[in-house]
């Protein structure tokens, strides 16, 4: 089961490509550090330094990139 | 082909999760339909056994009633992506057939024939060594910019 | 359970109608679907009816019995459904391949050769302190800032080795015509090459008019140099945002207008077909004030208004504040407007909108314009390219504003590259595929995609990527706002109004503009 802390994200290696996790990563690497890790199933997404004076959930809108990066990237190989 | 099933609904947190059997729709179907909801709501999917799980949490504020018109919303997505991955999947090959008929008549000598090749650098783009995805701070403005 | 779309700003209203995914739970089941029986289309709900689109850019508008019909496969042939699918090539096995494929091929000339346009930035220096300014300008004085004759000659160049049968080369700035020398020179020097390459060539020139003068004038209609300006409507309203101090923007603007109109005529040129092209750029002053600016427009004598959305490119960017407004507001803007130029033609007065007018030759007239910002794969690099003071090729105007805001993202090159070297490098190759459409998720099963495409610079400015992402892009939002709008009031059109809208897609070549393509 994946679980959204304030810092930490599982991501599921069956649904999640990496490169589309790093992606994400570095589209957010101005609002805090990422750090991406395998875990077993999962990339494990450690979110520190998160900026506070930052409008909107950096966690968040990163899952959505992560997830619209890997459906994208998939539509790209098949297009 | 199966309705997703409502694990949990919270008005509170305007948060749902729906399950549906992993046998029900191909992942692609998924992503379509998942990726459809990313203006509005926040989106993650996982996998619990035998079953994907979509995690949504609205933007903004959802009522149970909005909540639950959303998880319709999903169903229905789901439905429309598969329609059309059966239709493309039966019939795809008359566009492939249309578009390859086009460029094999019309190629001639001015295609540029290398375009699509990969240069003496090798690299494919999808391997992002421009920096792509870079950051962007229209929508994460700070307000001490503000 | 239905699906039910959440309300939106612009749905709150009839004024701008929303369409939405068909509610397949309540029209079928999957069990009955017959796949076969259809081409891949895509569909979407407008109003009562379902409209449906396929590759080949046919469409049609079904009711819902129809559409479940067609799913599940049962349209027999001789029944009217099933010749009207037949007719819009929706039905699998009567589709024939060699007629669609020479129409696909004619749709997508484009992809057969390279650039068309070419955007050379003559100078950044301006006299205006226009509030929503994409380019970086520079005071008058600052001529290091002009291009240099042996720069713009390399430009000129590199411009005729585009396998394009056709150049326009577009002068911008800054104000071009401060550079005089040089925009003289490129005309002549590419003329003179031109005697060679044979091409179908013609100028194009973006001007304030301000410093304009007859002399100018006269060299201009000599050498057939198209004339575009910017005209932000009504007087108080151009000169609050065109900032000009040597004098009254508007004024000076309606002036030359006039004049050089009066010289097409003179010319013994048809004076509805070649006029000063006049663009507005809609700030947040302009919202409420949609009916004046048209209406300044008609006075003036133009025949199409081209209602442009402030980007969020340069200064556009940093006055946002106070200029700026959201996508909702635009949108309810153009429909306004778009309706009262609608209501205008009804009452004898022959105007179009430049957003419907290319949007409708690609619905009703089976035409590819090739507006760049609206095709697939997108206009960057392989469709136009701009070309700095400095030398430095961009995949386009906006590829340049981006990199007047201190990023190089999308310089490609320079003059002193090989036109093979600018096509085929790895950022021209990511910026093409990133502008398909079949390789974004939401694009693919969009009813539109046939009709639209994509900008790579607006989603790289906004959204951080070359590939943005087109379910929250405003770039998406706007152009299937603008789609829905006009596909209700093709279904909601009377004789009267088909016949205004068919005229909106009518184009006439402006073979006037196309230098002679005899040896000099």
């Amino acid at each position: 089961m994946s679980h959204v802390t304030h810092q930490s994200v599982k991501l599921h290696r069956t649904l999640y490509m990496q490169q589309a996790v790093k992606d994400a990563a570095t589209t957010f690497a101005d609002f805090a550090s990422f750090t991406v890790k395998r875990d077993g199933d999962y990339y494990a997404v450690e979110i520190k330094d998160i900026d506070a004076d930052v409008e909107g959930d950096v966690v968040a809108e990163f899952c959505n990139f992560a997830l619209a990066n890997t459906a994208g990237r998939k539509k790209s190989k098949k297009a | 082909m199966g309705h997703p099933h409502i694990e949990k609904l919270d008005p509170k947190t305007h948060t749902m999760t729906l399950s549906l059997d992993i046998g029900l729709y191909p992942a692609d179907v998924l992503y379509a339909a998942a990726y459809v909801f990313l203006d509005r709501a926040y989106v993650l999917l996982d996998r619990a056994g035998p079953r994907f799980e979509v995690h949504l949490r609205g933007k903004g504020e959802l009522t149970e009633a909005q909540l639950s018109a959303m998880s319709g919303e999903f169903e229905n997505e789901l439905l429309a992506q598969a329609l059309r991955r059966k239709v493309v999947k039966a019939n795809q090959k008359i566009i492939e057939d249309i578009t390859s008929q086009a460029i094999a008549g019309a190629a001639g000598g001015t295609l540029p024939t290398d375009f699509l090749a990969a240069g003496d650098d090798g690299m494919d783009f999808l391997d992002d060594p421009l920096g792509i995805a870079v950051p962007w701070e229209d929508k994460f403005k700070k307000k001490k910019d503000a | 359970m239905t699906a039910t779309t959440l309300q939106t700003k612009s749905q709150k209203h009839d004024l701008l109608p929303k369409g939405k995914q068909v509610d397949l739970t309540t029209i079928s089941s999957p069990g009955r679907w017959k796949p076969e029986f259809a081409v891949p289309f895509n569909q979407r709900q407008l109003g009562k009816k379902i409209l449906i689109s396929n590759d080949m850019g046919d469409w049609d508008l079904l009711t819902r019995e129809e559409f479940r019909d067609f799913i599940e496969g049962k349209p027999q042939p001789g029944e009217p459904l099933y010749e009207k699918l037949k007719k819009g090539n929706f039905i699998a096995k009567e589709v024939d391949v060699t007629a669609q494929a020479e129409r696909w091929r004619r749709k997508k000339q484009y992809l057969f050769y390279g650039p068309t346009l070419h955007a050379f930035v003559l100078t950044h220096r301006c006299n205006h302190g226009c509030q929503y300014c994409h380019s970086s300008i520079v005071g008058m004085d600052r001529t290091d800032t002009d291009m240099s004759i042996e720069t713009a000659e390399r430009a000129v160049d590199l411009v005729f080795q585009t396998t394009s049968p056709g150049i326009t080369i577009e002068f911008q700035g800054g104000e071009p015509t401060a550079n005089w020398e040089v925009l003289q020179h490129v005309v002549e020097y590419a003329r003179q090459k031109n005697a060679l390459a044979n091409k179908a060539l013609s100028f194009a020139l973006v001007t304030n008019l301000s410093l304009m003068d007859d002399e100018k004038m006269e060299y201009l209609l000599d050498r057939k140099v198209q004339i575009c300006t910017s005209l932000d409507g009504p007087e108080d309203l151009h000169n609050k945002i065109r900032i000009f101090k040597d004098g009254n923007s508007h004024e000076n603007l309606l002036h030359w207008m006039k004049k050089i109109n009066a010289r097409y005529g003179e010319l013994g040129l048809d004076t509805n077909l070649y006029r000063v092209e006049a663009l507005p750029t809609i700030t947040k002053p302009s919202l409420h004030r949609w009916k004046e600016i048209v209406d300044t427009y008609v006075e003036a004598g133009c025949k199409a208004v081209f209602l442009r959305k402030l980007d969020p490119f340069g200064f556009a960017e940093r006055t946002a504040k106070t200029l700026g407004y959201s996508m909702d507001d635009f949108l309810e803007f153009y429909a306004h407007a778009v309706d009262y130029i609608i209501e205008l033609n009804r009452n004898g007065t022959q105007v179009m909108e430049r957003h419907a007018s290319i949007m409708l030759n690609k619905i009703l007239a089976d035409q590819e314009p090739n507006y760049l910002d609206l095709r697939t794969p997108g206009g960057a690099c392989i469709g136009q390219l701009g070309y700095a003071p400095d030398g430095g090729v961009y995949s386009s105007d906006e590829g340049r504003f981006v990199a007047a805001m201190g990023d190089e993202m999308f310089k490609i090159g320079t003059v002193d590259d090989t036109y093979h070297q600018l096509m085929t490098n790895a950022q021209t190759r990511a910026m093409v595929m990133s502008g398909l459409n079949d390789a974004q998720p939401d694009c693919v099963s969009c009813v539109y995609k046939p009709w639209c495409g994509q900008q790579v610079e607006y989603n790289y400015k906004t959204q951080g990527s070359l590939h943005g992402h087109m379910r929250d892009s405003v770039w998406c939002k706007k152009h299937k706002s603008i789609f829905d709008y006009l596909m209700h009031k093709l279904e909601n059109a009377d004789e009267k109004d088909m016949e205004m809208f068919k005229r909106w897609t009518t184009n006439r070549q402006l073979e006037h503009f196309l230098q002679e393509r005899a040896p000099l």
